[in-house]
């Protein structure tokens, strides 16, 4: 058969394909309900109330003190001091911390969200908040009664400072940033998990990693080990493959040809510059988030001079990329709707 | 981005100046993208709807300016392929059921081929639906799929040489 026959029955065979459309209205409507989804996102927070005379002197009263310490269990519900079974958290695990991520799980399903890694929360010693949904920073106090209580809540009557960036271009990081403070003016469950700061509500589990894990980098001799290539295919052909989503620096060093790659190395997933010459300024704390996409957000990032690691006690590297695979269409799916794909990396071979 | 439609700007004074373009658009066009998933997916149900939310999806942005852009055809294609990657990834690319569904109407069946292109890995489906369904030229399937020009001739030509082989190993 020669490819003009193969044309030819490809092309009766598939103009025979029927299929069975909703009527135009169904779809229009079908947008509307998107269109409104949408607009319930981007509601403005709630103004703020009148303050009660008797919650402020209550609130006065109630407010710890500068210096002192307010105790939380490590799953935040209890700071009960008298329950010496209680594993307790000092709240000031928080302070000087800053954790970022976009893992956001709506009853069961993970939640789209636009820009990498845009949910930052910065804890400072003095009971203050920045939030951010990737385009603003709020600035807000918290309400430390409820963050003993195991709630992290911002105190809807203080005052509230916040960058102006318009973000014209990603209105959808500025429907992020409204959420957030929505989410943190109703409060939310919070927990220390490991390093990872796991807020919830019925509904919603978001988890954010903590920004300086491993940070500052420590200097590691490449000669240290041995790694051993980790080669993987495309899993159409029965084998694996890795999509990373890589920050624009990466790309621009990728097209240099700084190609970086990623090795199992003792066992863990370790990612390094090809020509182990240091990272390219800017690329680390990409790489860390490319990384972080692939391997999932239950492993503990480390930062080197050659490479960033990933580990984890029970690393199982099939699973994490079969969760890698369904979280990055997750960020896919923010590239859908504005035509472009965030996939740059692609890596063959087969898992030994 | 492909640029396979010229800009149709509504009537300023009519009200219904979108409706009626998108409508004229879904009309014309849907059943096109549909043709096309089912190619990718196998299942002409999966595929209807996935046709229908990439068309809301649209029709929420239509008009903001979707409606006058000259790539919403490449628009709606890139969110159809998606839509259908995604699908396959949430399954697991489980390998389409050839037998679950028949696509076909009763004059044209060519159930070889159908089982032949049931057969390619997922890539080289979308890249067959997209030039033999949409007529796309390969640079217009690489900006639709996210890829070079040079991976989609090259997926397309895997495909065909793939499918020729199929079908020569069956008579």
């Amino acid at each position: 058969m020669n490819e003009t026959e193969l044309d030819q029955r490809l092309e009766r065979l598939m103009a025979g394909v029927e299929t069975h459309l909703p009527p135009v209205g169904d779809v229009r409507q079908r947008g509307e309900r998107l269109a409104t989804r949408r607009r319930h996102i981007r509601r403005a927070s709630a103004s703020v109330a009148v303050i009660v005379p008797v919650l402020l002197f209550s609130v006065f009263l109630l407010w710890p003190q500068n210096g002192d310490s307010v105790q939380v269990t490590s799953d935040g519900t209890d700071e009960t001091m008298e329950s010496p079974s209680t594993p307790e958290v000092d709240v000031a695990q928080l302070q000087g911390r800053t954790f970022m991520g976009d893992r956001v799980t709506e009853d069961g399903d993970v939640r789209l969200l636009a820009g990498e890694m845009p949910l930052r929360l910065s804890f400072d010693a003095e009971g203050q908040i920045k939030t951010s949904g990737g385009c603003n920073t709020t600035e807000a106090r918290l309400d430390l009664e409820a963050l003993a209580q195991g709630h992290l809540k911002l105190e809807p009557w203080g005052e509230r400072f916040s960058t102006l960036a318009g973000c014209l271009t990603t209105p959808e990081l500025m429907d992020q940033d409204t959420w957030l403070i929505d989410l943190l003016d109703s409060g939310v469950a919070w927990r220390l998990n490991g390093y990872y700061l796991v807020l919830t509500t019925e509904q919603l589990e978001i988890r954010l990693f903590d920004r300086a894990d491993q940070w500052p980098p420590s200097r590691r001799d490449p000669a240290d080990s041995t790694p051993q290539d980790l080669q993987y295919a495309d899993e159409e052909q029965e084998a694996w493959y890795e999509e990373s989503g890589l920050g624009q620096q990466l790309q621009r060093e990728r097209e240099t040809g700084w190609l970086p790659v990623w090795q199992l190395d003792d066992g863990r997933y370790v990612f390094v510059p090809r020509e182990r010459a240091g990272w390219p300024p800017g690329a680390v704390t990409e790489a860390v988030d490319a990384g972080m996409h692939v391997v999932g957000y239950w492993v503990t990032p480390g930062l080197f001079v050659d490479r960033a690691t990933f580990e984890a006690s029970d690393f199982d590297l099939r699973s994490a990329f079969l969760t890698q695979f369904v979280h990055h269409e997750e960020l896919l799916e923010a590239f859908d709707e504005g035509g472009e794909v965030g996939v740059v990396e692609r890596v063959e071979g087969a898992i030994r | 981005m492909v640029k396979v439609r010229e800009p149709q700007p509504a009537a300023k004074d009519d009200p219904s100046g979108d409706s009626a373009s998108f409508a004229e658009l879904y009309e014309s066009f849907a059943p096109t993208v549909a043709r096309a998933v089912v190619a990718v997916t196998g299942s002409p149900a999966v595929a209807e709807d996935i046709t229908a939310e990439a068309f809301a999806k649209a029709w929420e942005r239509w008009e903001a300016g979707l409606g006058d852009s000259p790539t919403a055809k490449g628009w709606i294609w890139t969110v159809a392929m998606n839509l259908a990657k995604r699908r396959f990834r949430r399954r697991r690319e489980v390998p389409l059921d050839r037998t679950a569904e028949d696509p076909f109407d009763d004059h044209v069946r060519d159930l070889d081929l159908w089982r032949a292109v049931a057969d390619l890995p997922r890539r080289q489906r979308q890249v067959v639906a997209l030039r033999y369904v949409a007529g796309l030229a390969e640079h217009e399937i690489g900006e639709v799929l996210g890829v070079s020009t040079g991976a989609a001739s090259a997926s397309l030509a895997q495909a065909r040489r793939q499918l020729r082989h199929t079908l020569e190993e069956a008579r």
